[in-house]
C-alpha cells in the first residue's frame, strides 16, 4: 500500500503525466460542446421559388427544424443551391415547386403518382437513394391529406364541409410520433446519442488499456534501471499489480469524469461495477503480455497493433459479431457489450479469474529457476 | 564536417535498430490493411450497400401485418434493401449475436389493434445495435421515422374520411369506400419514390470511398509509426546532448541531424510496404483510378516531413514513457477521428470539421487526397510548412533546456 502511494506520488510529480490525464476531460467537454452544432451524415441543399407561407415553404421550414442524421442548408436561389452542389458544399439539392399544393391536388384527383419535386445530385449512390426516401416521406402526408379531401368531395354529394373543417378533422385524427422504439439486447431503451459522440466511450476504454500498457512499460523501465533487483523474481508480480492499480486508478477516475461530461452515467452503481471489472481485466491482460514479452521494444511493437485490433474488433465503429472468441480476449469488447447486453457480466467474471491464474502461472514459469 | 560525422553515427545507430523497427512497420501495415478491409467489407460503408436481413419476432401469420410484410417484400422498392425473416425471440437474439441478421423487430400482440383503432400507443421495438451504436443503427432510426410517417399519415387520411362520412354522408357505403381509399393510399405508398424526379449532373463526388480510406489508412500508419519507433527515441543517451554540445554540436544541429535520420528511417518503413502493395496489386488497381506508385510516394514525402517532425517534437517534449504513450494515442486517434480518418469529415459539425482540417492529421489528409485527385491545395501546403517549422523549433527549444538542465 505504501509502495502504491509512493508510486502515485512519483507519477503525479511528472507534469507531463498529469497534463495528459487532464487533457482527456477537456477534450471530451470540447467535443460535447461542438456536438450541439448542426451536423449530418449527408448535407442537403433546399430551395423553393414558392412564397413564404406556402406548402413548399412550410415543408422546407420543417426540414430545417427537424433533428435528423441529414443536415439541411436553405438557399435563396436555384443557382446558389446548384453552385453549392458543384462546389461540394452539399451532397444533393431538393427543389420544391411554387405550387406544391396544386400539384398534389391534381395527383389526388387523377389517383396517380408523378414527380412534384426535383432532386439534383452530382452522382447517385445508396446513401442518396436513402435520403430521397426521407424527402418522399415528407411529401407523402400532404398527398395523403389531398387524397382524403378528394375522396370526401367524390363520395359526399352536396353538403361537403369547408376546407378549414376538413383540415381540422385531419389534424385532430392523425397521430404523429414514432411507431418504433429502438432497444438494446437487454431491453433498455436507446437514448439516441449523437452519432459522432457514440464512439467516444469506446475510444476511452481503449485509452484505459493503453494506460495499462504504459504501466507495463514503466515497470520494464524500472527493471532496466535496477529498481527491482532486490526483490525476488516471483514476488515482482505483486509490484506489477500495484503499479497497474495506481495507473489504472488514475485512468479510471478520468474515465468516469469523461463519462459524466458525456452524460452517459445514468446508472452510476452499474457503471462503477463494470468499470472496476474492466480495470481488473486490463491489469491482468497487460500483465500477461508483460510476462510473455520480455523487452520494452516488444511491448512498443504490440501497442499500435493492439490499438488497431481493438478499434477493429470492439463494438466502437463497426459491430463485428463473427469472431466472438478472439474478440473476447480484448477487455473493451466484453465491457462495451456488457453495457447494454445480456450475459456478458458472467464472461467478464470468467475473464478476471482466468486472467489471474494466467498471470500467476506465467510468473511461476518465468521465474522457476 | 563534425555535423556529417554526427549524422553518420546516428545513421549507423538507426540501422542497428532497423532490425526491430522494420518488422514492426510491416506488422502494423498488415493490421491496418486488415482493418481497412473490414471497414470496406463489413463496416459502416458495407452496411449501406448490402441487403439487410431483419428478423421479425411476434405473431404475424394470418394477420394484416403478415400481409403487409408480404406486400413490402414483393411490391415495395425496399425489397431490394430488406429481407424479413420470421423467428422466435431466442432465435433472433442468437442470430443477432452470430451476425446472421442485421437487426430484429419485436411486434407486440396488441400492436395491430392499437394501429387499427388509431391509438398508436404500442410501438414495435427493434434491436439494431449492441455495445456502441454504428452508422447502420442511426440509419435504422431514420428509416423507422420514415415508415412511421407513411403509416400514420395514411391512417389519418382513412380515419378522417370515415369521420366526415359519418357526419355528412351515407355511412351504409362506408366499408366499400374505405376499401377504395385504402387501395388508393397503398398505391401511393408503393409509388412514393416517384414523387421526386432525379437529375444527375454526372460530376465526380471527389474521391471514391475506397480511395478516401486508402489515404486514411496510409496516413494512420504514418502517424502510428511514432509509437512503433519508441525504441529509436527511448534508447537515446540522455547525457549525449551535453557531451555533443561540448564537442561543438549545438542543440539545433543535434536535433536536425537526428531528425534527418529519423525521417529517412520513416520513409524507408513507409515506402517499403507501399511498394510491395503497389507491385502486388498492379499499381493499386483496387483504387479504381490511374495512379502510379511513384506518384503516391512523391505525394507522401512532404507529408512524412511533417509527421516525422511531429513525432520528434513529442518525444523531445514528453520523455516519460507513460505520458508519451497516452499522448501519442490521444494525438493520433483523437486528431485522426475529428479529421475524418474513420468517419468522413463531412459527418461532423462545421466547427469540429474546421478544427479537424487544420490539425496535422487534417493537413496530411487534405494534401494526400488532393494529390490522388491531381489537385493542389495551397492552404494545406502552407499549414504543413508552418507545422514543420513549429515542431522543429519546439524540439530545439526542448533540447536546449535539457542540455542546460544537465549542465546545471
Amino acid at each position: 500500500m505504501v509502495w502504491c502511494l509512493l508510486t502515485e506520488k512519483r507519477l503525479l510529480k511528472k507534469i507531463s503525466y498529469v497534463a495528459v490525464l487532464l487533457i482527456v476531460p477537456f477534450l471530451v467537454f470540447g467535443l460535447r460542446q461542438a456536438a450541439s452544432q448542426e451536423a449530418g451524415m449527408v448535407t442537403i441543399g433546399l430551395y423553393t421559388p414558392a412564397e413564404e407561407g406556402s406548402l413548399s415553404d412550410a415543408l422546407l421550414d420543417r426540414f430545417m427544424e427537424e433533428k435528423s442524421v441529414l443536415r439541411f442548408l436553405r438557399y435563396e436561389t436555384e443557382d446558389e443551391a446548384i453552385k453549392a452542389l458543384t462546389g461540394k458544399t452539399v451532397d444533393a439539392v431538393w427543389i420544391l415547386p411554387e405550387d406544391l399544393e396544386g400539384e398534389l391536388v391534381k395527383l389526388a384527383e387523377k389517383g396517380t403518382v408523378k414527380p412534384v419535386a426535383r432532386v439534383v445530385e452530382r452522382e447517385d449512390d445508396v446513401a442518396l437513394t436513402f435520403t430521397r426516401e426521407v424527402l418522399c416521406s415528407r411529401i407523402f402526408p400532404e398527398l395523403a391529406y389531398q387524397t382524403y379531401v378528394e375522396y370526401v368531395n367524390r363520395k359526399i354529394d352536396g353538403n361537403v364541409p369547408e376546407k378549414e373543417e376538413l383540415l381540422e378533422r385531419f389534424e385532430r385524427i392523425q397521430r404523429t410520433g414514432n411507431l418504433f422504439q429502438a432497444e438494446y439486447l437487454d431491453g433498455t431503451e436507446d437514448t439516441g446519442e449523437n452519432y459522432f459522440m457514440a464512439p467516444i466511450r469506446g475510444l476511452l476504454a481503449i485509452w484505459l488499456v493503453l494506460s495499462g500498457f504504459a504501466g507495463i512499460l514503466y515497470q520494464k523501465q524500472d527493471e532496466t534501471n535496477g529498481l527491482f533487483d532486490a526483490i525476488p523474481g516471483r514476488k515482482r508480480i505483486l509490484y506489477s499489480f500495484g503499479l497497474q492499480a495506481v495507473v489504472l486508478f488514475n485512468g479510471g477516475v478520468i474515465y468516469l469524469t469523461a463519462c459524466k461530461i458525456l452524460g452517459v452515467l445514468d446508472h452510476f452503481g452499474r457503471e462503477l461495477m463494470l468499470l472496476l471489472l474492466l480495470l481488473v481485466m486490463i491489469a491482468f491482460f497487460c500483465n500477461v503480455i508483460g510476462l510473455l514479452v520480455k523487452r520494452m521494444e516488444g511491448i512498443g511493437v504490440l501497442i499500435p497493433v493492439m490499438t488497431l485490433l481493438m478499434i477493429a474488433f470492439c463494438p466502437i465503429f463497426i459491430n463485428l459479431r463473427k469472431y466472438g472468441a478472439l474478440q473476447s480476449l480484448l477487455p473493451p469488447y466484453l465491457y462495451l457489450k456488457a453495457l447494454h447486453g445480456v450475459g456478458y457480466l458472467k464472461y467478464m467474471g470468467i475473464y478476471v479469474v482466468a486472467g489471474f491464474f494466467a498471470c500467476v502461472l506465467l510468473n511461476q514459469i518465468k521465474y522457476r529457476r | 564536417m563534425r555535423y556529417v560525422k554526427y549524422f553518420s553515427v546516428q545513421l549507423k545507430r538507426t540501422l542497428k535498430l532497423a532490425v526491430g523497427v522494420f518488422p514492426t512497420a510491416m506488422l502494423l501495415f498488415a493490421c491496418l490493411g486488415a482493418a481497412a478491409w473490414f471497414l470496406l467489407n463489413q463496416g459502416p460503408l458495407a452496411e449501406r450497400q448490402q441487403k439487410y436481413q431483419i428478423g421479425v419476432v411476434g405473431k404475424i401469420d394470418d394477420t394484416y401485418l403478415g400481409f403487409g410484410i408480404y406486400a413490402i417484400q414483393t411490391l415495395d422498392v425496399s425489397r431490394f434493401m430488406v429481407d424479413f425473416i420470421p423467428m422466435t425471440e431466442e432465435e433472433a437474439q442468437q442470430a443477432f449475436r452470430n451476425d446472421s441478421i442485421a437487426a430484429y423487430v419485436k411486434v407486440p400482440e396488441d400492436f395491430l389493434d392499437s394501429l387499427i383503432y388509431g391509438r398508436n400507443d404500442v410501438p414495435i421495438s427493434y434491436v439494431a445495435s449492441e455495445g456502441q451504436k454504428g452508422i447502420g443503427g442511426y440509419l435504422m432510426d431514420e428509416l423507422a421515422v420514415v415508415v412511421s410517417r407513411l403509416v400514420t399519415s395514411a391512417q389519418g387520411s382513412i380515419y378522417s374520411f370515415q369521420d366526415v362520412v359519418y357526419d355528412y354522408g351515407d355511412a351504409s357505403q362506408l366499408g366499400e369506400w374505405t376499401d377504395e381509399i385504402n387501395l388508393q393510399l397503398i398505391e401511393e405508398v408503393l409509388a412514393r419514390t416517384k414523387l421526386a424526379e432525379l437529375t444527375e449532373l454526372g460530376l465526380s463526388k471527389g474521391l471514391l470511398i475506397r480511395q478516401y480510406y486508402f489515404c486514411a489508412v496510409v496516413l494512420l500508419f504514418c502517424f502510428l509509426f511514432g509509437i512503433s519507433s519508441a525504441s529509436f527515441f527511448l534508447k537515446r543517451n540522455e547525457d549525449l546532448g551535453k557531451w555533443m554540445k561540448m564537442r561543438g554540436i549545438g542543440a539545433a544541429a543535434q536535433v536536425l541531424c537526428e531528425y534527418g535520420v529519423y525521417l529517412l528511417m520513416m520513409m524507408a518503413c513507409v515506402f517499403l510496404p507501399l511498394t510491395v502493395v503497389g507491385i502486388a496489386t498492379k499499381s493499386f488497381a483496387f483504387l479504381m483510378t490511374k495512379i502510379y506508385l511513384d506518384e503516391i510516394l512523391m505525394a507522401l514525402v512532404p507529408i512524412l516531413i511533417m509527421i516525422s517532425a511531429m513525432h520528434f517534437m513529442i518525444y523531445e517534449t514528453v520523455r516519460n514513457p507513460v505520458a508519451n504513450l497516452l499522448l501519442q494515442f490521444l494525438g493520433v486517434i483523437g486528431m485522426g477521428y475529428v479529421s475524418g480518418y474513420i468517419y468522413p469529415a463531412s459527418f461532423f459539425p462545421e466547427g469540429i470539421a474546421f478544427v479537424g482540417s487544420i490539425l496535422p492529421t487534417g493537413v496530411a489528409l487534405e494534401r494526400f487526397s488532393s494529390a490522388m485527385l491531381d489537385e493542389r491545395s495551397g492552404m494545406a501546403f502552407g499549414l504543413g510548412c508552418l507545422y514543420v517549422i513549429v515542431f522543429l523549433a519546439l524540439s530545439v527549444l526542448m533540447r536546449k533546456r535539457m542540455i542546460e538542465r544537465e549542465n546545471g
